[in-house]
């Protein structure tokens, strides 16, 4: 009997039946099915909340023109706040610049987001409001209207039924009026059932069309985004170039090379300006490198060798402060001075128990050395050499000097994990540093010009010319005596690795017997990782 | 790891040249070296008796010169008693100090249950910048022991090792091997005749 429209699907089925309720018999008109009117509600509800929470996603004052929604937007607020902290620190500034930089980036973020919203406002806020607030209302609102009229016309044909079967003459000739009366009822049932059928099946036909408003939400956001990430993506090479191009980076911590090609130097600041400010003041000093500086000094120190506007004059009367320092830049190089690649080259080289031999192959070694650090070397190998040329006043001799600075120069990359290593690599290093002072301008016949930037005064007592600049690679005669002068008592020290173990027995082996000529004195055992080493010779002691 | 047998084992820090090889050398061997050579780090050994019986005293010499921390956390960890040696000659030394001392309360948590002697090298030298009332006080504040010494003049030296094993009240340990509690000077006299034996 439904016509097939009526079929398509149980949704609209509900709304068709109740328009096209003409095909029915009138006592059908009336019936509403109550779901409908819920389900009507209910879209309305929800499409109501949907708005709501939407609107207070935005930022932007909702119905506002767009200049002025642009101006309240936070994040306009923070880009002029950048512009303007850009413009009072001026051009000379990093921070100056990357705040214009930044500032300009979130203006446009500013602007993207304002053309979102008014977007957002126009393609889905508004048409929700319509259907939640305007069109399903109305929809009702007639429904009501027709639950009206069809009660008026369910009253005028009751009054006409009842005239009909009155046998009361003057309720007889009243019947034709209540027959038009009903008619008329009937009529504007039909008109208001007709408007409102239209309506719901417009409603229906239009769900898809509200559905959409949701992909059209989905779109909005994405292609805001797309835009924003855009302006961003634009934005970020221009701040990182000039972040890359600003050269006034630290340089303790920071590798070697980088710092040298952000400064464009080729010996490394605190390097250089370490080295001239203890030529100055510094060589005379006894335990130059041993002695500990002022903590707060040395800080001082190292953090206006990091600036180099500041002023280096204030540290002339502390040599150590300045050798602290120096010791502090080698030590917190990412990669030691002679390198993590050479590192078991070095230790091999110095293993070589042939004198000439172990300075070929540290010589060897010193040559396979990356370039900037092979010139950084140089210069400090130079200026210590020089430091230990006044060994007598400042009792800095090679031996020593290896001693104190050698374990900033060279370290295994695994140090920190395994400190006993460390512990044995430090052994290891003043052995390969020592003979390299003592016999630097055979390492390094050239001589070298302490001040090569002239960034800062010159030493009052210019480089000693070199006696011997020649390139013969045998090591000098000359020299052979002076080797381990200083260093013999201590020689057990240097014991290098892979004989570490033998060696301890040679050593233990005259201590137990002076354990039984004389119980309680002392024992002197010259090694290492000790905890490894069981004991068992102290307990023959009765 | 080996058993860690029955060693008792003291390290000695503090900063660059304020004397913690000549402290110890003076201990182990009775002697002093006016030499001047930085310190690797060392490790001596010396038979003591400990509750009773024997056991070994093993006096780790920390380098002052390039604190690496990872080693400077070993030490502290493998450590039974500490000596914190400065120089009264030098107020920074004592300064150099209080990183190590945190250090070492970082690591051992209660310090109170260590022995821990602070100890003002140097007290013959007469250009004193660190008065013995500064040290003291700084002693009670961190709640460690006292002691002014001269590894130069032998002063408090024996004094001072003895002093730290007392402080240790877990174990009954003396320098005396046979366990008799022997006067602290005749045990000097007695150590410098068996030196000369030699």
């Amino acid at each position: 009997m439904f016509p097939s429209s009526c079929l398509k699907s149980h949704d609209s089925h509900l709304y068709v039946c109740f328009a096209c309720s003409h095909f029915m018999t009138p006592d059908y008109v009336w019936y509403v099915p109550a779901q409908i009117e819920r389900r009507m509600e209910l879209v309305r509800l929800v499409s109501h909340n949907a708005h709501k929470r939407l609107v207070s996603c935005l930022q932007g004052q909702l119905g506002t023109d767009s200049e002025k929604r642009h101006k309240k937007l936070p994040l306009t607020a923070l880009s002029q706040a950048m512009q303007e902290g850009g413009s009072q620190l001026g051009d000379d500034s990093l921070i100056g610049k990357m705040m214009d930089v930044c500032g300009e980036a979130e203006n446009r973020l500013a602007t993207e987001l304002m053309h979102h919203e008014v977007q957002l406002e126009r393609d889905i806020l508004d048409p929700l409001n319509q259907l939640a607030e305007v069109d399903i209302p109305n929809i009702l609102k007639q429904r009501k209207q027709l639950a009206k009229l069809v009660l008026d016309y369910d009253s005028a044909r009751t009054r006409w039924y009842q005239a009909t079967k009155s046998s009361n003459q003057a309720m007889a000739a009243k019947t034709d009026s209540l027959k038009d009366e009903m008619d008329e009822a009937l009529n504007k049932v039909e008109i208001c059932k007709d408007q409102l059928s239209a309506d719901l099946y417009n409603f229906a036909s239009k769900e898809g069309e509200y559905a959409r408003y949701y992909v059209t939400l989905l779109e909005t956001q994405a292609e805001y985004h797309r835009r924003s990430l855009a302006a961003l993506e634009a934005a970020i090479p221009t701040i990182q170039f000039q972040q890359d191009s600003w050269t006034e980076k630290p340089a303790f911590g920071t590798a070697l090379e980088e710092h040298l090609k952000k400064s464009n130097r080729e010996i490394a600041l605190p390097l250089e300006a370490c080295v001239m400010m203890l030529l100055e003041t510094g060589m005379k000093e006894e335990g130059l490198f041993r002695i500990a500086a002022g903590a707060s000094k040395l800080k001082k120190l190292k953090a206006a060798l990091d600036c180099s506007t500041s002023q280096l004059e204030e540290f002339y009367s502390d040599p150590h402060a300045v050798a602290g320092a120096l010791k502090s830049y080698l030590r917190e190089l990412p990669e030691p001075l002679m390198t993590f690649g050479l590192y078991d080259e070095w230790i091999q080289a110095s293993n070589v128990s042939d004198p000439d031999k172990r300075l070929q192959a540290l010589w060897v070694t010193c040559d396979h050395l990356p370039k900037p650090h092979k010139v950084n070397f140089r210069y400090l190998v130079k200026f210590l050499a020089k430091l230990a040329q006044d060994s007598e006043i400042n009792k800095m001799t090679p031996s020593n000097i290896a001693i104190v600075l050698g374990p900033n120069l060279l370290w295994a990359k695994t140090e920190g994990t395994l400190a006993e290593m460390a512990a044995a690599t430090s052994v290891h290093v003043v052995a390969i540093i020592e003979p390299i002072i003592q016999h630097a301008d055979w390492f390094f016949p050239d001589e070298v010009d302490f001040n090569v930037s002239g960034m800062f005064s010159m030493p009052t007592h210019p480089a000693t010319p070199d006696p011997e600049p020649s390139l013969d690679r045998k090591r000098p005669g000359s020299l052979v005596g002076q080797d381990g002068d200083s260093h013999t008592p201590r020689k057990d020290r240097y014991l290098s690795r892979p004989n570490l173990s033998l060696s301890l027995q040679e050593s233990r082996g005259p201590s137990v017997s002076a354990l039984y000529v004389v119980a309680d004195e002392s024992i002197t055992v010259t090694e290492t990782p000790t905890e490894d080493l069981p004991s068992p010779d102290f307990k023959a002691v009765p | 790891m080996p058993e860690q047998s029955n060693d008792y084992r003291v390290v000695v820090f503090g900063a660059g040249g304020v004397g913690k090889s000549s402290l110890v050398l003076r201990f182990v061997k009775g002697t002093f070296r006016d030499t001047y050579i930085p310190t690797v780090e060392d490790t001596y050994r010396q038979v003591i008796s400990c509750d009773k019986s024997v056991c070994t005293l093993q006096i780790t010499d920390t380098t002052g010169s390039h604190q690496f921390p990872a080693m400077q956390r070993l030490s502290i960890s493998k450590g039974h008693a500490f000596i914190l040696v400065y120089s009264i000659t030098s107020k920074q030394s004592l300064e150099e100090l209080k990183p190590i001392y945190q250090q070492v309360l970082a690591i051992k948590g209660n310090v109170e249950a260590i022995p821990i002697m602070l100890v003002g090298n140097k007290s013959d030298e007469t250009q004193r910048e660190v008065e013995t009332k500064d040290g003291e006080a700084q002693a009670n504040q961190w709640k460690c022991a006292f002691m002014e010494t001269s590894a130069k003049t032998n002063h408090n030296v024996t004094e001072l090792f003895q002093e730290l094993l007392n402080l240790d009240k877990k174990r009954n340990m003396s320098l005396n091997i046979d366990g008799k509690r022997s006067g602290k000077q005749s045990r000097a006299e007695r150590l410098k005749g068996k030196c000369s034996v030699m």
